[in-house]
């Protein structure tokens, strides 16, 4: 390996656990790449495991350490130190590149004993390239190394196919997820619902996605919340809501799920205002008051519904209405979304449960909108569509699924991909959605996670063998990531840029043109 | 009940030891003459601030297949050169050299008498090594040799592998002398200078010429010795015993003056480190140490002591530690070999005459197996 | 306490026939004479008075007439450009209409390097301050409002309306058809009034934050094709009377009915061609046409035959004969069948027939919610269960017939009738 910097070389181990001794001086990092040039071929290999390696015993290095510390007068010293004392770094193979035609395979024999690795450089990833229809993760990263190559992901491939996004608070998930909507800000082939809980993706305050320079024709904002100019007010008729959409996010008993069928049934789209108002039907049956006291008080704490002294039914998070606002709301929307454009829906004043029940409607029409392109055949003319929720296990978690029943998130998680429709679910703990869900989404976009249990339950459902991988997962930084899919050749450890780079690269690039409007 | 007899195997040892004391100077034997083991012998060794340089050999050897009538051994050869505590890169040798070797037995009529004799030859990994190597015709012996022998017994095959082996030590240390080391340098071998086998005197004698043409002190250092006191003490314990009155923490002594023609080694026993409970059986080419002016003398254990500081094993040269590691024969190559010699084996259409012989030696291992 | 009329989408110049020319020349009289008998201090035309920028002399002369009497009356007019009757180079008849000063256009514009920064009219009897900006068509309008200089609009003091021709997403309604629409943060916040024009359906919405009453009169009769169908339903039409002093006092419906209408909703489907064309034929012996506006929609999939086997236009001929002023037709959502089932797969039978029904379900256009989507699929296979179930041994044909009867009705909910 002439004129390359090599790091190490391999003295042992086992596949899947390759052993290379560290050069002195060379400090190999955990998630490092590396290449070990073989013929024609380059293999690349990343380290997982860092231990220290020694001719000495154990017992002579503490010794040693306590004549340092304790400043005992002895004569003594471990002569060749770098010789003897090194490091050994673990390494399994992700990927045997092709010099010739750059074609990857998984690779099935071990390296040559004692080859000599070196850090992977730029040359040495050039397969990895751009293709069409994609979007921007981020570059490689070599450890803590940025590598100037960049990784695109197919876009319509893993959006249908569903991504999740696990990391614990602080690593950058927020960052990542802009990142990624910028990108599909971009183009019109992929139209994404973002239920925005905290509401930092829009940028009403600082940046954000309004930003970019294509904000205006391919995002739009939906906040119930004094909107900026150009942005739209989230009003939802209550007309909106049927009963299904609060299938597994609110639980009913018997007697108030046959009150709901039957106050929808008789006062059809005014079911909830039947309900709210007390209105009386010659075809409704009576029901306990007490059932129907739940009820209300259930759309009070979900919907923030009630009724004032006139009877005039009032939303005191000024989201749901019961006249005439807000009646094509989330029809809008899924026209939106279906012309591929990116809505947000700024969802921090809401409850839980009306996050969900306003997704619930939205995804739900959308769901039933692309079962019908595909039945018409019309499928591959429409842009994919995700479904951007936090905190997934509020829908997708084992026992919301047992306790509440299936609801039109799981339903996508499931069944979704035939319809080109997905999900990206953000999670702090992966442990709770059950494994065939898990197993469903086809790229896990990992950050760092100190929780042993939820990079257990990661790992085990990724798409590539990430079983020695737990170290890198935990000691991932800010921003940094792996991406595990099926859409990629082995698991990618990538640094995702920082969004207020992304906003200024791009200011960069597109310059500012004034011209005089005329207004007839 | 079975305690009992240990305590009293324990007090009957001890007493019996101790009544032994140290006695004051080596046994007397016809090869050396013994020197007074006394405190006011015992010299300090100094600290040196410009150590000489040192080359330490040793070999090892394992054996790979075994029969009555043969047997096949890895052997390795190294050396290494310091100064003080750093290591200086060998000029135009190859630190390391390793080889096979064959023993096997033949008859030899002598009248009406059938002898067996032993023969070995050596196969260098490295073809252009060969010269570095004794000569098979100096690795012939007859299994009564009395170099060889214990008791009345024949003397066993392997042990001529042993002896090939330190020929070839010997023969290394010759390279080692004159491609690597000039005046004032020092050369150790790994165990005694003493001539122990037939033939061993022509290379020992070859190496003590190319030290003294080339000023290089030949010396050895034993880890080990059988050596008694004139009370039939261990002489390596008397004289750490004795230097418990001794003020300095690194020292020599000298202990016997060699006068026989096949010892050549003025016996010192040393201390290199003030922490370290070790003290080994030292020995200096005579000729070269009656030449020698008392701060040169002084010198060759200074430095031999400024090598001798690491933890690993603190008091015992580092260099021959160092020798250890590489001319080690471990398990795992002799496996690894092992292997590979049986295929060769399998491959000669006279294999099973090879393999049959064999058996005879493996009957204790298949017992091994047998029992757990 | 003042007052001012909001008129708009008068769309003078849309009705070709003569009859209808009349009646829409009449409402439009009516509206103004209402405002004048009213005393309104002033008027305010939110786009699209004309359909076109250069309405035929007819229109025209009728238009100059009645607002010269208002003129002479002092009741200024204040107009924005409509999507229909805007002009790029101030040729409309809007423009002939401000040159002699019987209107006043409401956009003034101080500049538009970088924003467009607009300039009030003041109403010289009230003080009010009025700006507005114009319509255009496919909605370009909405490029104006976002480089409009937002903040010197909403520091004005007193009392402020807003003139604009154009769809808010929020106020939209079923009953508004797909339309380009902006958000309501486009247009600037704190005015009291924002006189609407375009969404040819009447709306009043209050309670967005920050942003006070926002109004649509909605068309005065016909703007559209598709008002017909809406105006059939007794929808109202008319204008607003606004109340005000230093706010909104009060919003007052004026409404003008200058013609009546019949309205057929004929649904064919499933029918074959002939029996949609006898069933149809029933429905219109079964109105008096007289003196109307006959509105027949024709919608549904015929099981047979062609759709142009109904002869729809001897039917409007039948109906003018009987007295109909004029009649119109909606056959935008009548076709004829022709569908195909793709298949698909699953790992057992069960699922195979679930999946059929997934991917085809889409191509049953049919309104109730529960024969479509997922309940659909859902009824349709414990529909198939049903129909599946055998017949026992010992159970005559006819029994075997009522009871797949009985729980196929039970299934649909469908009363024995």
């Amino acid at each position: 390996m002439e004129k390359l910097d090599i790091v190490g070389q391999i003295v042992g181990g086992q596949v899947g656990q390759i052993a290379i001794r560290e050069k002195g001086g060379k400090q190999i990092e955990l998630g490092d790449l590396l290449v070990s040039k073989e013929g024609n071929s380059t293999l690349i290999l990343q380290v997982f495991d860092l231990v220290y390696g020694s001719q000495i015993p154990r017992g002579t290095h503490e010794l040693m350490s306590g004549i340092n510390l304790e400043k005992v007068p002895y004569d003594a010293e471990i002569f060749e130190p770098d010789l003897r004392n090194y490091v050994l770094a673990f390494v399994k193979a992700l990927a045997k590149i092709d010099s010739k035609d750059s074609s990857v395979a998984i690779p099935k024999v071990l390296p040559p004993f004692f080859s000599e690795v070196a850090l992977v450089t730029e040359e040495d990833l050039k397969f990895l390239s751009r293709g069409d229809d994609s979007f921007y993760v981020g570059k490689i990263r070599s450890g803590s190394k940025i590598i100037d190559v960049p990784v695109w992901l197919p876009s319509r491939d893993v959006f249908s196919h569903h991504i999740l996004i696990p990391a614990t608070t602080g690593r950058g998930k927020s960052n990542l997820v802009k990142t990624i909507l910028w990108h599909v800000l971009n183009e019109k082939n992929v139209g994404a619902l973002v239920l925005d809980p905290h509401d930092e993706y829009y940028g009403r305050k600082e940046k954000g996605l309004k930003d970019h320079p294509k904000a205006k024709e391919n995002l739009v904002y939906y906040t119930p919340n004094n909107p900026q100019a150009g942005a739209n007010f989230l009003v939802v008729n209550l007309h909106s809501i049927r009963p299904e959409h609060f299938n597994g996010i609110v639980t009913f008993s018997d007697p108030q799920e046959g009150a709901i069928r039957t106050y929808h049934k008789v006062f059809g789209d005014d079911w909830i205002s039947a309900i709210l108002q007390e209105r009386t039907h010659p075809n409704l049956e009576d029901f306990s008051k007490n059932t129907l006291a739940v009820l209300r008080r259930v759309f009070r704490l979900t919907l923030g519904l009630d009724v004032d002294s006139d009877g005039e039914i009032i939303c005191y998070n000024r989201i749901f209405d019961a006249g005439s606002k807000g009646v094509k709301t989330t029809d809008q929307i899924v026209k939106d979304i279906e012309s591929g454009k990116v809505v947000v829906l700024d969802t921090s004043r809401l409850a839980d449960e009306a996050e969900l029940i306003i997704g619930s409607i939205i995804a739900g029409k959308v769901f039933e909108r692309y079962q019908n392109h595909k039945a018409a055949g019309e499928l591959e003319d429409k842009p994919v569509v995700t479904v951007v929720i936090e905190e997934a296990p509020r829908v997708l978690g084992e026992d919301v699924l047992k306790n509440e029943g299936n609801n039109i998130f799981s339903r996508i998680a499931k069944e979704g991909r035939k319809f080109q429709v997905g999900l990206t679910a953000i999670t702090q703990l992966s442990s709770v959605i059950p494994k065939t869900i898990l197993a469903n989404i086809n790229t896990k976009i990992i950050l760092g996670n100190e929780m042993q249990q939820e990079r257990s339950a990661v790992i085990a459902s990724a798409s590539q063998d990430l079983s020695s991988d737990d170290r890198n997962i935990a000691s991932l930084d800010k921003g940094e990531a792996i991406i595990s899919s099926i859409f990629v050749p082995f698991a990618i450890p990538i640094k995702i840029p920082l969004f207020d780079e992304l906003i200024n690269n791009s200011k960069n690039e597109t310059p500012k043109t004034k011209a005089k409007t005329k207004v007839f | 009940m079975t305690y009992d007899s240990l305590k009293s195997l324990v007090d009957e040892l001890v007493t019996k030891v101790e009544n032994q004391g140290n006695g004051t100077k080596m046994l007397e034997s016809k090869y050396f003459e013994s020197l007074q083991l006394d405190p006011a012998n015992f010299k300090e060794i100094k600290e040196i601030t410009k150590p000489k340089k040192i080359a330490y050999v040793d070999g090892g050897n394992r054996e790979l297949l075994r029969a009555t009538n043969y047997v096949v051994e890895l052997n390795r050869l190294y050396f290494s050169i310091f100064q003080g505590k750093e290591r200086i890169t060998p000029l135009h040798l190859n630190p390391r050299i390793e080889f096979f070797s064959y023993v096997v037995s033949k008859i030899k009529k002598s009248g009406a008498k059938s002898e067996v004799f032993y023969d070995a030859n050596l196969f260098p990994y490295k073809l252009e090594n060969k010269k570095l190597l004794p000569s098979p015709s100096d690795l012939s012996f007859s299994s009564t040799d009395r170099t060889m022998t214990i008791g009345d017994q024949r003397a066993v095959i392997n042990s001529v592998s042993a002896i090939a082996r330190r020929f070839s030590e010997k023969s290394f240390a010759y390279e080692v002398v004159e491609n690597e080391l000039s005046e004032g340098d020092i050369l150790i071998l790994d165990g005694s200078l003493q001539n122990s086998f037939t033939n061993e005197r022509k290379y020992s004698k070859k190496l003590f010429d190319a030290g003294l043409k080339k000023g290089v002190i030949i010396c050895g250092l034993t880890k080990t010795s059988t050596l008694f006191t004139d009370t039939g003490t261990s002489l390596l314990g008397s004289v750490r015993n004795i230097s418990e009155n001794v003020k300095f923490g690194r020292w020599y002594v000298p202990v016997a003056i060699p006068k026989f023609e096949d010892v050549k080694g003025m016996i010192f026993v040393i201390k290199l480190h003030p922490q370290s409970e070790h003290v080994f059986r030292f020995e200096i080419f005579v000729d070269q140490y009656n030449e020698l002016e008392e701060q040169q003398i002084d010198d060759i254990f200074s430095s031999l002591a400024s090598n001798s500081n690491d933890l690993a094993m603190l008091g015992y040269p580092y260099g021959l530690i160092d020798a250890d590691t590489h001319a080690r024969v471990r398990l795992s190559d002799r496996e690894f070999y092992h292997n590979i010699l049986l295929s060769e084996i399998s491959r000669h259409p006279e294999w099973k005459k090879i393999m049959d012989h064999s058996k005879t030696q493996t009957a204790h291992d298949d017992l091994n197996l047998a029992v757990g | 306490m003042y007052t001012f009329a909001h008129i708009s989408d008068c769309h003078l110049g849309f009705q070709k026939q003569e009859k209808l020319q009349k009646i829409e020349q009449d409402i439009f009289e009516n509206a103004l004479d209402l405002c004048l008998k009213k005393k309104v201090n002033f008027i305010l035309i939110s786009g699209d008075l004309f359909h076109n920028s250069l309405p035929d002399m007819r229109v025209t002369r009728y238009a100059f007439r009645k607002f010269k009497e208002l003129y002479e009356q002092n009741i200024p007019i204040y107009v924005v450009y409509g999507s229909h009757d805007y002009s790029p180079v101030s040729n409309s008849v809007i423009d002939l209409l401000t040159d002699v000063g019987y209107l006043k256009k409401a956009t003034i514009v101080k500049d538009s390097e970088n924003k467009i920064c607009l300039d009030f009219l003041e109403d010289s009897a009230t003080g009010a301050k009025i700006v507005g900006l114009p319509g255009r068509t496919v909605g370009l309008e909405k490029k104006y409002y976002e480089i409009l200089d937002r903040e010197s609009l909403e520091a004005e003091d007193g009392f402020k309306i807003f003139l604009f021709h154009g769809g808010i997403d929020e106020l939209k309604s079923k009953a508004t058809p797909e339309m380009d629409s902006m958000p309501l943060s486009l247009l600037p916040r704190s005015f009291d009034y924002y006189a609407g024009g375009h969404v040819h359906a009447k709306s009043i919405e209050n309670g967005y934050d920050g942003y006070g009453t926002i109004a649509y009169p909605g068309t005065l009769f016909i703007g559209h094709h598709s008002d017909w169908e809406i105006s059939t339903k007794r929808t109202q039409r008319g204008f607003f009377i606004v109340s005000f002093d230093k706010k909104i006092e009060n919003i007052e419906f004026v409404s003008l009915q200058k013609a009546e209408f019949e309205f057929i909703d004929f649904n064919a489907d499933g029918m074959s061609a002939s029996k949609a064309r006898s069933e149809l034929e029933k429905q219109v012996e079964n109105i008096d046409p007289k003196e109307k506006i006959v509105f027949i929609k024709i919608r549904g999939e015929l099981s047979s035959g062609k759709t142009s086997e109904i002869d729809l236009g001897k039917i409007g001929e039948h109906l003018r004969n009987q007295g109909a002023i004029d009649v119109k037709i909606n056959q935008r959502q009548f076709s004829s069948k022709e569908y195909s089932i793709t298949p698909a797969r699953g790992s057992d039978r069960d699922e195979t027939i679930k999946n059929i029904f997934s991917e085809n379900i889409g191509q049953v256009k049919i309104k109730q919610p529960e024969l479509v989507g997922q309940e659909g699929v859902a009824l349709a296979q414990k529909l198939l269960h049903k129909l599946k179930q055998p017949k026992s041994l010992d159970e005559k044909i006819s029994d075997y017939q009522k009871r797949i009867e009985d729980d196929v009705n039970q299934l649909l909910e469908l009363d024995e009738k």
